[in-house]
């Protein structure tokens, strides 16, 4: 048995229609069509205690609609999850107790107070003992770099500091799950940086569960071992970030550079040529050949001055699956 | 319970931020509360009406304004706003029961506005009170139960209109029409003692009646002892009802639960 169990989970929404101009408006307050939107359709996983697993997908992909239901706001339309042994949306209490949220575009945070007022309530929401509470601040102001904001109002702060004490008062009960929704949008380099470093100790040294969505793949990249992909609803890939790259392989990028003019290219079915610049090549290569194959053909052809080989980014990887999935019927 | 009174401090704190605002309130709350005495005064004279007198009147305005202030920010219009914005799912997020954090925050954000208000009120009031009778220690106790019965009440029924707002997202006419029926049914206009009979025997059908004017009755010695039990009794029965339709109207609601913006 998984520390987190989910089955067949699905949610739908109903959707009411809404037709052109203010005809179409006046009409629709006498008779009003609606569309079923499935926005998580059969999601299936578990998760063992202390994985750390990046859970990405396109805007709408369901994302947040499952960490709401994980969460206990939601109650799913069919299917089942399990946290601990706890069924979250129908003990939403006592699965709070034990879980952190964040989400990345709402703040949980007293708009006209400072941070440390937060900090107040969460320890008697969660009834935090005191000298832990005192421990745990200390830490994450810390970790966190929160020590020079946090005595100023929260509206007066900035996007990126917002998100640290978010993060912080997630984590000040100790929770055993952390989701977080998001948590980089909007935040700028070194933010970010510190964010992921931030999360990697606290999963190290806590033991803390950690399921992360986002868009920016660096964080996947830099913080989670394994990931979870979904479009539309659906699972689409569930596995290690190696297998990922596995999987959805397309090879390499090889960038040829020149002294002088260009040789003539040589159409090849190994090779492509993506881009032509004046003084360089570049060229994608299949994913049937090894990198050094590839090289030592492509000096022999074409003796450029450099040479570089990229691997193909995560990003680009995700790219192409997403598309890959929408090349695919609805319901394949 | 200690989690209650930490959202109930914090959401005072908040509401201390804002000293203009409280300045203004007060101002607003003299001139309400000098254009009711005028009109009562014009109204009754010196003599008393009905076995009313101008300072019954003047503190019935008093007691019937300071519980509708706090109460004043009301609960509807909170869920309406966390559910336009998506701002409930935070709130659900917290092990906390969603109606007594709502209730702490409301009194929290209204007890400062009340005292505010009432305070500068009840200062200018000492002017126009002679001859006022103050009541009897049991009596005083009487009408802080029945006053709590009352805010508890009142509460209780906004609450539960404003659940509506899960399935139709908005719901600010409520307030409306919530304002309407007590100042129909609990007299907090033109007080429940020059109603025509009709309405006089409606309104102890429903719970208005019970929110302020009971209180005031008592505190004004109106309701003799032996029968004080009566809208205390039925203060109390309404407020078990409603309990236990709000119960399940919330259930039905969580089950509902659509959060906006992703």
């Amino acid at each position: 048995m998984s520390f987190i169990e989910v089955k067949d989970l699905c949610k739908e929404y109903r959707i009411a229609k809404s037709e052109k101009g203010i005809a179409g408006a006046v009409k629709s307050l006498f008779h009003r069509e609606y569309t079923v939107k499935e926005a998580v359709k059969n999601i299936s996983f578990s998760l063992e205690k202390g994985e750390m697993v990046g859970y990405i997908g396109p805007n709408g992909a369901g994302k947040s609609t499952t960490i709401k239901m994980l969460s206990g706001v939601l109650l799913p339309t069919s299917g089942t999850a399990k946290v601990g042994d706890i069924i979250p949306y129908e003990n939403r209490k006592e699965n709070a107790k034990r879980i952190g949220v964040v989400f990345g575009q709402r703040s949980q945070l007293y708009w006209d107070l400072p941070i440390s007022d937060t900090f107040d309530l969460y320890e008697s929401l969660y009834s935090v003992p005191k000298e832990r509470f005192r421990k745990n601040c200390d830490y994450f102001t810390e970790l966190l770099d929160m020590k020079d904001f946090l005595h100023q109002p929260v509206r007066q702060l900035s996007l990126g500091q917002k998100m640290k004490a978010n993060i912080a008062i997630a984590l000040l009960h100790d929770p055993e799950v952390l989701y977080l929704d998001e948590p980089t949008i909007g935040l700028d380099v070194t933010s970010k940086k510190v964010l992921r470093d931030a999360l990697k100790s606290i999963n190290e040294e806590k033991k803390t569960t950690i399921i992360l969505t986002t868009h920016d793949m660096d964080d996947i990249e830099a913080v989670c071992k394994r990931l979870i992909m979904i479009d539309r609803g659906q699972k689409l890939f569930d596995g290690t970030l190696r297998d990922f790259r596995e999987t959805y392989n397309d090879g390499f990028t090889i960038k040829l550079e020149f002294d002088g003019a260009l040789p003539p290219w040589q159409e090849s079915s190994s090779y492509e040529l993506l881009e032509e610049a004046e003084h360089h090549w570049l060229i994608k290569s299949g994913a049937e050949t090894t990198a050094k194959a590839a090289m030592i053909e492509l000096i022999e052809r074409y003796n450029p001055v450099n040479l570089y080989v990229q691997e193909e980014r995560i990003e680009d990887i995700v790219r192409r699956a997403y598309a890959l999935d929408r090349e695919a019927p609805e319901d394949a | 319970m200690k989690k209650y009174w930490i959202v109930f401090k914090k959401s005072l704190k908040s509401e201390l931020i804002y000293r203009w605002a409280a300045l203004w309130r007060i101002l607003g709350a003299v001139l309400e509360f000098l254009i009711q005495i005028f009109l009562w005064r014009a109204l009754l004279g010196t003599e008393a009406h009905n076995g009313v007198s101008f300072s019954d009147m003047l503190l019935y305005v008093l007691i019937n304004s300071f519980m509708m202030q706090l109460t004043h920010t009301n609960v509807a219009g909170m869920i309406e706003n966390a559910m336009i914005d998506g701002t409930v799912s935070m709130e659900l997020l917290r092990p906390i029961s969603y109606k007594g954090y709502l209730l702490s925050q409301m009194l929290g954000k209204n007890i400062y506005g009340s005292l505010t208000a009432t305070v500068p009120v009840l200062l200018l009031s000492l002017f126009f009170l002679s001859g006022a009778v103050l009541p009897d220690f049991v009596h005083i106790l009487l009408f802080f139960l029945s006053a709590i019965l009352g805010i508890a009440l009142l509460f209780e029924v906004t609450y539960l209109f404003g659940l509506t707002a899960f399935w139709l997202q908005r719901c600010w006419f409520i307030r409306f029409y919530l304002y309407g029926f007590q100042n129909i049914f609990g007299g907090t206009l033109v007080p429940i003692w020059f109603y025509p009979e009709l309405l006089k025997t409606l309104s102890y059908w429903l719970p208005f009646r019970y929110m302020t004017f009971e209180p005031i009755n008592l505190f004004l010695m109106k309701t003799q002892l032996e029968q004080a039990w009566i809208p205390i009794l039925a203060a109390f029965l309404w407020l078990v009802g409603l309990s236990i339709a709000d119960n399940l109207i919330w259930r039905a609601a969580a089950r509902k639960l659509t959060v906006n913006g992703g």
